[in-house]
């Protein structure tokens, strides 16, 4: 059992994510009074959660828990390990996201920026809560806000199809929680007589030793289908749907903040509310870990067929969610640590690439692969931090997504799973696959007939800054993965 | 379990390893300050120059197991494993790199030198390193840095053969991280040592498969006749060297005696030759030469004794020398007209008269010619398959030899420089840099040919190969003079014609189509399958849940189905108010059917 | 040493080009020379049981390459090769 600390302090991020929405309303008059506030309110949250740190890598747990409802049903804070990782992610990317939405949403001078900033603001309050949440009915609440105020970022521009791949959004995301999340929850609920997470060891779950396991694999599979949010195929069509959606909300949202909602959520409820024993016992992992490694494989295929770069890094998403799931259902030591760190690496990575696609946009106006001849000579930042998170992804040392990968794969040998093994390298193959010829187009492709280069030079600097650094920060995790390996291992002791 | 770089210099005597000078010059020539060409270039010798002081100097000491490491995932990685056979390699490479730079020189472009940096630092990554992920980690830093060789030639045709390079060699690498991997989890340790044949598992044949893509082994060779002549002119001769004998030295190290490599490197040294022959382009012939010549290593390693082992050191050593020296012949005819092909060359030598003669330097030295050093190299290899009983590969091994003076030696300069009286195609100036680098390394041909001590005094094993034997330089005479009558009275046979080859490269093409029809089909499909059933089925559905909780917003949860203006207007004024409202619907209408769900389950249970 | 006021070896070679029959008769003199210099010098024991006849690797020379030659350009070459452009095209 750990040691938990009752404070109010777990609050404070929460707190700070949920008043900010309401100065952003404030000064909606003032356009950089109103973004300073979003900055503003990122750096505290961020400040917040890193006061957290030091007692979690001693090993503590902090919890609160402001309300209960029923004994057994309350709403339940509880910041560990594996809160960290996540609330670090969401929070310090917020920061940076600020700025490129700055840069973004006056470069194209874009309408509704107040609703925009506001609803912003309120998907990180959700992220946050889901980070911290200590039962699965907190995660659960703070699982849909992230849906429901995402809904208006993603129809953002108001046309029909932004309109269309809103409602598909909606639909994919509201219709799985209810239908099988909620159910879940309530099975959980009857077979455990709690709601709270079994904080503080990875083998142990919530469910008592003589639960019916036909009960506990259909709770398991309400769960995984329930969060849609991690891309699992079938339920994975909902993400590139919402790439309608302006970029800076497909780089925070879709990148970092929903969808690791989705998987952080799926790695919790794995590993706090069943535990590796019960999952190992009632050969739940594996098949898991196929259905990944099938997601992995699918998803990076079709990516190789899309021409358009947001569609294509969609897919990769969907593909590289799936190997923080494959992580985790292998149950081995490494292979858990390698999926927790890939929600972390991945996400700095990811952001990287959701921002130069932005980045080219605003400069250049271009969607398409094929139309990016030759840009990177002209845009050499935004291309260049392109190229070093694309071999993130790809998985080559010493860029961060090489470590997560490392683990995983090890993980996998630690299971002896080598068709699993044979997939991972696979995958890396097609990864090359389909990132590679974007690379290679922009720097060495000559320019597309139709595009005039005349009147391109890189995007603003309040982009351009951004995914320079986000890439640089993915070259540094990659020398230094101890910064978020060290919260896992705490958690995974 | 400490995650963090500890780096780890445990040697006396200061061990600067090359790779950090390399790596290092790149570094500062890839950050993008304003530097005039004519002061930066001279950093371009100051890594070959480091490497060479830091090799010779290891050559004088003793072997040592671990110089330098660093502890990183957990695992210790050893770069610094120094000995005789890591040492002959070192050697060499330093000494090219030098020339190579020396060539490149004039080229004004920073990106060529910092990919050219990166890919030498690979080079000599993989020679010092002592286990397996050092070994691939470096590897995959030489696959990087040839590529971008390629790409940075801003062709068509060049991006697209630069691309299949790229994929080629991830692919291969794949195998080598597989192998290595699963050999980790049988045996427990990363450590990079020789692998007995007899006992040999599935895993230690996967990364001989993955060092089999680098050495070009049949039919893992196309990626070199590929992409070797779309590289850049000055790039080429870096890739001749490093990427196919890195992959020698490992086979050396770690496969040696392997009888599959001793029977495929005889196939390549004839293979090589037999599609050199039919070739117009220059210097897809002599990438075609690089087959053939590293057949030679490959068998000498397969066959596994110590002559043949050291055989392949010397060849390695002399084959990057006078392979170098040819693809700067080539890169000159290239630099000055603009083609390679020999079809529009012919008739230059009075026009490039020393170009020609830096080339039949080479193609001399290539050929045995004694005198030069292929000739105290390339001998030791056949001498050592024969002593070893293997007569037909000594045999094939011959054969391979007149083939290669046939097309590289003869036909290949004489389609070139002679051939037609004149030729009026323009030739632009070649710089002088590009003289003095081909000068330095035809000297060195020359000089080792004449004074084979120097090569000999890094073999790895004992020797007591005498070269100059009356009987060998007789023997070695009349293959070449006669092959050379054989060429002149089939010279009208053997012109080049503008064609192309088919290769395997045309299987590994129609694998590579076939896969993305496979699966552009069934993804199209499935997208629009599954987009009926989201219309169908998960519309209807959502239209139920609507219903079931109509109760408590009915407003609310139409805005959500029809999608329509409504919402817009509803979230865009006020979203502070709309917003708090929706939620407090959904919280309502999950607890409800939660609460009858679990009434339903209550009432189960008891 | 490129083609600066004299290109001298240049020259030297073009006119050596015109007069290439000559050097032509002085190869064939001196491989005649080398097949005589075998019948004196030899191995003991060589590689294949053959070389140590004289003049075996004049013939192995000759033959080799005149047969080489000829199977690959008379045959092999017009088996497998495809006009330049044949992979744009989308073969």
């Amino acid at each position: 059992m750990p040691e938990y600390i009752e404070s109010v302090r777990v609050l404070l991020p929460i707190l700070t994510t949920l008043v900010a929405p309401y100065f952003i309303w404030r000064f909606r008059d003032n356009e950089d009074l109103r973004e300073g506030a979003s900055f503003i309110a990122g750096l505290l949250t961020f400040a917040g959660v890193i006061s957290l740190a030091p007692a979690v890598l001693a090993g503590k747990v902090w919890t609160y828990t402001p309300f209960v409802i029923y004994p057994g049903i309350s709403i339940k804070f509880v910041a560990d390990g594996l809160s960290m990782v996540f609330a670090i992610v969401a929070s310090f990317l917020w920061m940076f996201a600020t700025f490129y939405n700055v840069g973004y949403m006056r470069g194209l001078k874009e309408h509704a920026q107040t609703r925009y900033y506001f609803c912003f603001a309120v998907a990180i309050f959700g992220a946050m809560g889901v980070s911290f949440a200590g039962n699965v009915l907190t995660l659960y609440l703070f699982y849909e806000v992230i849906s429901i105020f995402t809904y208006p970022l993603v129809a953002h521009h108001e046309d029909d199809e932004a309109f269309e791949g809103a409602r598909k959004y909606f639909v994919y995301l509201m219709g799985s929680s209810k239908l099988f999340f909620l159910p879940a929850m309530v099975l959980t609920y009857v077979l455990c007589g709690t709601l709270d997470f079994h904080i503080g060891d990875l083998a142990h779950g919530m469910f008592p030793p003589d639960a019916n396991p036909v009960l506990v694999q259909i709770t398991y599979a309400l769960y995984i289908f329930g969060l849609a949010k991690a891309a699992i195929m079938p339920l994975h069509n909902w993400l590139p749907s919402a790439m309608v959606a302006p970029t800076p909300v497909s780089a925070l949202l879709h990148a970092v903040a929903v969808v690791k909602a989705g998987v952080f959520s799926v790695c919790r409820v794995m590993l706090s509310v069943f535990g590796v024993d019960i999952l190992d016992k009632l050969f739940l992992g594996i098949p898991t870990a196929y259905l990944a490694a099938f997601t992995i494989l699918v998803a990076s295929i079709i990516a190789l067929t899309k021409d358009d770069l947001k569609a294509r890094l969609a897919y990769s998403t969907v593909s590289q969610l799936s190997y923080v799931i494959i992580g985790v259902s292998l149950l081995t030591p490494m292979a858990v640590r390698g999926g927790m760190l890939h929600i972390a690496h991945h996400a700095f990575s990811k952001i990287t690439l959701f921002f130069a696609a932005g980045a080219i946009y605003v400069a250049a106006h271009e969607k398409k692969i094929s139309r990016m001849g030759g840009l990177g000579r002209k845009m050499p930042f935004t291309f260049g931090a392109f190229g070093l998170a694309a071999l993130s992804m790809i998985g080559v040392p010493p860029v961060c997504g090489f470590v997560s990968k490392w683990y995983i794969v090890n993980g996998a040998l630690q299971a002896g799973q080598i068709a699993l093994l044979v997939a991972l390298l696979g995958s890396t193959l097609l990864n090359a696959g389909y990132f590679t010829p974007i690379l290679y187009t922009a720097f060495f492709k000559p320019a597309h007939p139709d595009v005039d280069h005349a009147h391109i030079s890189e995007a603003p600097l309040s982009m351009v800054i951004p995914l320079f650094l986000t890439a640089v920060i993915s070259v540094l995790l990659g020398l230094f993965p101890e910064t978020f390996l060290q919260f896992i291992n705490v958690f995974a002791k | 379990m400490t995650e963090a770089i500890e780096p780890v210099i445990q040697s006396a005597a200061c061990f600067i390893h090359p790779s950090i000078a390399y790596l290092a010059a790149a570094l500062i020539l890839v950050l993008p300050w304003k530097w005039e060409y004519k002061h930066w270039r001279w950093l371009l010798l100051v890594p070959p120059i480091v490497a060479i002081y830091s090799v010779v100097k290891l050559s004088f000491a003793p072997d040592a197991e671990c110089l330098a490491s660093l502890h990183y995932l957990g695992q210790t990685l050893n770069f610094g494993r120094v000995d005789k056979l890591a040492i002959i390699f070192a050697h060499v490479f330093a000494i090219q790199s030098l020339i190579g730079f020396i060539y490149a020189f004039h080229v004004k472009e920073r990106a060529q030198h910092v990919a050219a940096m990166v890919y030498v630092a690979g080079g000599f990554g993989c020679v010092f390193a002592g286990d397996f992920l050092t070994l691939f980690i470096f590897w995959e830093l030489m696959s990087v840095g040839s590529t971008l060789l390629i790409w940075l030639r801003r062709d068509p045709k060049a991006t697209a053969a630069g691309f299949r390079y790229f994929m080629f060699h991830i692919f291969g690498g794949l195998f080598l991280l597989g192998g290595l991997l699963l050999r980790y989890k049988a045996l427990g340790t990363f450590v990079f040592t020789a692998i007995d044949p007899a006992s040999a598992q599935y895993y230690d044949y996967l990364i001989l498969f993955g060092f089999c893509v680098n050495a070009a082994v049949i039919p893992l060779h196309a990626w070199l006749p590929d992409a070797y002549p779309e590289a850049t002119v000055t790039g080429a001769v870096f890739m001749s060297a490093f990427t196919t004998k890195t992959a020698v030295y490992v086979l050396a190290r770690g496969f040696a005696g392997f009888e599959v490599l001793a029977v495929m490197g005889v196939v390549m040294t004839l293979y090589g030759v037999a599609y050199a022959t039919i070739e117009n382009n220059a210097r897809r012939i002599l990438a075609y030469h690089i087959v053939s010549q590293v057949g030679y290593m490959v068998a000498g390693i397969g066959i596994g004794t110590a002559m043949t082992v050291d055989g392949a050191c010397a060849h390695a050593y002399a084959h990057i020398l006078y392979k170098g020296l040819l693809f700067m012949g080539a890169g000159c005819l290239l630099f000055s007209t603009g083609t390679a092909k020999l079809t529009e060359l012919g008739g230059l030598a009075k026009r490039l008269p020393w170009v020609m003669i830096c080339y039949m330097v080479a193609a001399v030295s290539i050929s045995g010619m004694p005198l030069f050093n292929g000739f105290v190299s390339k001998n030791i290899t056949i001498n050592g398959a024969a002593e070893a009983h293997r007569t037909w590969l000594a045999l094939g091994m011959e054969i391979a030899a007149v083939g290669t003076f046939l097309s590289v030696g003869i036909k290949l300069p004489y389609f070139a420089f002679w051939s037609k009286t004149s030729n009026p195609i323009e030739l632009k100036p070649i710089p002088v840099n590009m003289y003095v680098a081909m000068g330095i390394a035809a000297f060195l041909c020359f000089f080792i040919g004449v004074y084979p001590e120097f090569l000999y005094r890094l073999l790895p094993f004992e020797i007591d190969y005498v070269p100059y034997t009356p009987w060998k330089v007789l023997q070695a005479s009349l293959l070449l003079g006669f092959t050379g009558l054989g060429f002149y009275l089939c010279r009208k046979v053997i012109v080049p014609k503008a064609r192309l080859n088919l290769d395997f490269d045309y299987l590994y093409r129609l694998v590579g189509r076939a896969f993305l029809w496979l699966v552009s089909k069934p993804s199209a499909i499935i997208d629009s399958v599954w987009s009926e059933v989201y219309k169908t089925v998960g519309l209807r559905l959502m239209l139920f849940m609507g219903l079931a909780t109509s109760v408590f917003d009915v407003k609310g949860i139409d805005t959500v189905i029809d999608g329509a203006a409504y919402s817009t207007r509803f979230v865009g004024t006020g979203a502070a108010r709309g917003q708090t409202g929706r939620l407090q619907d959904y919280l309502a209408a999950a607890i409800l059917i939660g609460l009858a769900i679990f009434a339903a389950f209550w009432f189960l249970k008891y | 040493m490129e083609e600066k006021s004299c290109n001298c070896f240049g020259e030297w070679l073009a006119r050596a080009q015109e007069r290439s029959q000559g050097y032509a008769w002085a190869m064939f003199a001196f491989l005649a020379f080398l097949v005589a210099l075998n019948f004196l010098v030899y191995p003991e024991e060589g590689h294949f049981v053959l070389d140590v006849l004289p003049g075996f690797w004049a013939v192995f020379g000759l033959g080799v390459s005149v047969a080489m030659t000829l199977v690959l350009k008379k045959i092999i070459f017009p088996l497998i090769s495809r006009s330049e452009d044949f992979y744009d095209r989308g073969n």
